[in-house]
């Protein structure tokens, strides 16, 4: 018993992992919406969380971005409880960037940009030489610069979603959690923003997750997934070992098929209609 | 740049308004070394009847106009204003019951109407608190705007219930007070009331740029390393308290604090650090203006300042809104 508990003291300094997870649940108020996960990141890959509606990747997403209060000892960040982090030394590591964007105000998009920045301001401080330069490299990378004079309300969901991408890249962060970046957009759009992150990922190294509803995406483009159902974890793995057959079927209460695409290897899941 | 517009506006209205009035006045006469002070009318005209008044307009204008941006940008809602959290309705009461009760005890330099008006502010603010349940880390906005508006609702009926119950003189004194006003003052009520909203304004521009993150979104701003609990609660009570601080000696003037940040940020953009000093100058200079109609209009009759921010602000907000789409 007590060696066990040395084990997971030794295991949780473990900074080789991104996040490691253990036993994390969750509750609001007394319904429990994250029921006892445990599973660990590996740095620099793209992990997508999938699960049907209401299967708790949002709140799992929160919880790891620090947005939600995670119980002690449950979540670790490089190597230390996410709860012990200061909040700006957090934000200089991890970035959350929530689904929808509702906003009052009208800032443009380069003030939005800008926000990024603010774990690296004092208060009183304003934006120096070197923070501009970093929003316009983030703007280059995410292709935002030739809006970033207009306002941030004006602007279409897809070149929004961009917008809070190049945010989240000015905060330097070196893990970036999206929550379904692109179930707002059409198949355009999509491609767009994945394409951003992998490239992002590929030649930064940064690590990210992100929540996302397209199976053949998530199967394309992660390379972990994380499914989860009813705030469980039901299977964590590589595309290929998570989404089988049996397993989907399991979760998601409809008949599926896997149709490998020849071209790539990536896998299209299909339902199957009942008429077919 | 654009601060410096600002700052000049306020300067102009500054040395501008002193000059208007009922009476007209000769500087030569009033800066006059050869005429005693007690003997000289232009002197006292300028230096104890208009400058104290305008004076405290400047104060009370630009203490409304940079809470109400920080309300705004906490409750990231347009129609909130510094009294959303109950502040004046909790102001009245108390400034009706020292009517009522005829209270005669002086403090600090400021009347007993004003005492009880500040005690009342704070009380409200203090029972809207009390009904908050914090939930992960934030305010529940909504929830703190729909109590505010509930506890304005229900001081403003206590308020009725006492000016019913009062006699004809009083009830008079009430309306009067509630239509808002600075015709009672002198330097001694700005120093009573400066350092708080001097306070309470420089810790509103010490958080100018978490206000920015918070109104954007709460999620987001927790995201980039904002204490947004910390934000909202330092912010709404720094607000709450200047405003109840001027509000106490002024009365409820209404709509300064709505619409002069709109105004500002129609022109300037949403960026509190510096949409706030803007508010500032701006405010200030709003209130002068208003306060300087008020006394002249209808001279010697005077309109409440309260009347005309709403008569002269309102037409204008809208015109600005207009030509914006």
């Amino acid at each position: 018993m007590s060696s066990t508990t040395a084990n997971i003291q030794m295991d949780t300094k473990d900074s080789s992992v991104c996040f490691r997870v253990i036993n994390l649940s969750f509750f609001y108020g007394e319904t429990p919406i994250l029921k006892d996960l445990s599973f660990d990141l590996p740095p620099g890959e793209i992990t997508g969380v999938i699960g049907p509606n209401g299967s708790g990747k949002s709140t799992l997403l929160k919880s790891l971005g620090g947005i939600l209060p995670a119980p002690k000892n449950s979540i670790f960040l490089q190597g230390m409880d996410i709860g012990d982090y200061k909040k700006k030394s957090l934000a200089k590591i991890l970035c959350w960037i929530p689904q929808e964007n509702p906003m009052v105000f009208s800032f443009l998009v380069k003030e939005v940009v800008m926000m990024g920045r603010h774990p690296y301001l004092s208060a009183l401080k304003f934006e120096d030489e070197t923070d501009h330069q970093i929003a316009r490299q983030a703007m280059q990378w995410t292709e935002t610069e030739m809006f970033s004079e207009r306002l941030f309300n004006q602007i279409s969901s897809g070149e929004k979603q961009r917008v809070m991408v190049a945010s989240a890249i000015a905060q330097e962060p070196e893990v970036m959690l999206l929550d379904e970046p692109t179930s707002a957009l059409d198949i355009k759009f999509q491609l767009e923003i994945l394409n951003i992150l992998k490239r992002l990922n590929k030649e930064t190294g940064l690590s990210l997750v992100l929540a996302i509803h397209d199976l053949h995406l998530a199967s394309k483009y992660c390379d972990q997934l994380l499914l989860l159902k009813g705030g469980k974890l039901v299977a964590n793995g590589t595309p290929e070992e998570v989404l089988k057959k049996e397993i989907l079927e399991e979760v998601y209460e409809v008949e599926v098929k896997i149709i490998p695409n020849p071209d790539d290897g990536s896998l299209l899941v299909s339902p199957v209609f009942p008429n077919s | 740049m654009t601060l410096g517009w600002f700052f000049l506006f306020l300067l102009v209205t500054l040395l501008v308004t002193p000059m208007i009035g009922t009476t007209s006045i000769s500087l030569g006469k009033a800066f006059s070394n050869e005429i005693p002070f007690n003997e000289n009318v232009d002197a006292n005209i300028l230096f104890i009847v208009r400058l104290p008044r305008i004076l405290l307009a400047a104060v009370v204008g630009s203490a409304l106009a940079a809470s109400g941006s920080v309300f705004q940008a906490i409750l990231r809602n347009d129609l909130a204003a510094p009294i959303t959290l109950g502040v004046s309705g909790g102001a009245a009461l108390g400034a009706v019951i020292a009517i009522r009760l005829e209270l005669d005890t002086w403090f600090w330099g400021l009347a007993p109407i004003s005492i009880c008006a500040f005690i009342g502010s704070l009380s409200a603010l203090a029972l809207v608190f009390s009904l908050v349940r914090v939930r992960y880390r934030e305010l529940p906005t909504s929830y703190l705007l729909l109590a505010g508006v509930t506890v304005n609702f229900f001081f403003a009926s206590l308020v009725m219930l006492v000016n019913y119950l009062s006699n004809i003189t009083q009830s008079f004194q009430i309306v009067r007070w509630l239509m808002g006003g600075l015709d009672i003052t002198d330097y001694q009520i700005i120093i009573s009331i400066l350092p708080m909203v001097l306070i309470g304004i420089a810790i509103l521009l010490y958080f100018a740029r978490d206000f920015n993150l918070v109104s954007f979104g709460s999620e987001p701003a927790m995201s980039r390393g904002v204490d947004v609990m910390k934000v909202q609660v330092t912010g709404l009570v720094s607000a709450s308290l200047i405003t109840g601080a001027t509000v106490a000696v002024s009365g409820p003037i209404g709509f300064v604090g709505l619409i002069v940040p709109h105004i500002v940020r129609l022109m300037i953009g949403p960026d509190h650090r510096l949409l706030i000093p803007c508010c500032l100058f701006f405010g200030a200079s709003f209130m002068i203006i208003c306060d300087t109609l008020a006394r002249t209009l209808l001279a010697p009759t005077e309109i409440p300042v309260g009347v005309i921010t709403a008569i002269l602000g309102g037409p204008f907000f809208l015109w600005l809104l207009q030509r914006q789409r």
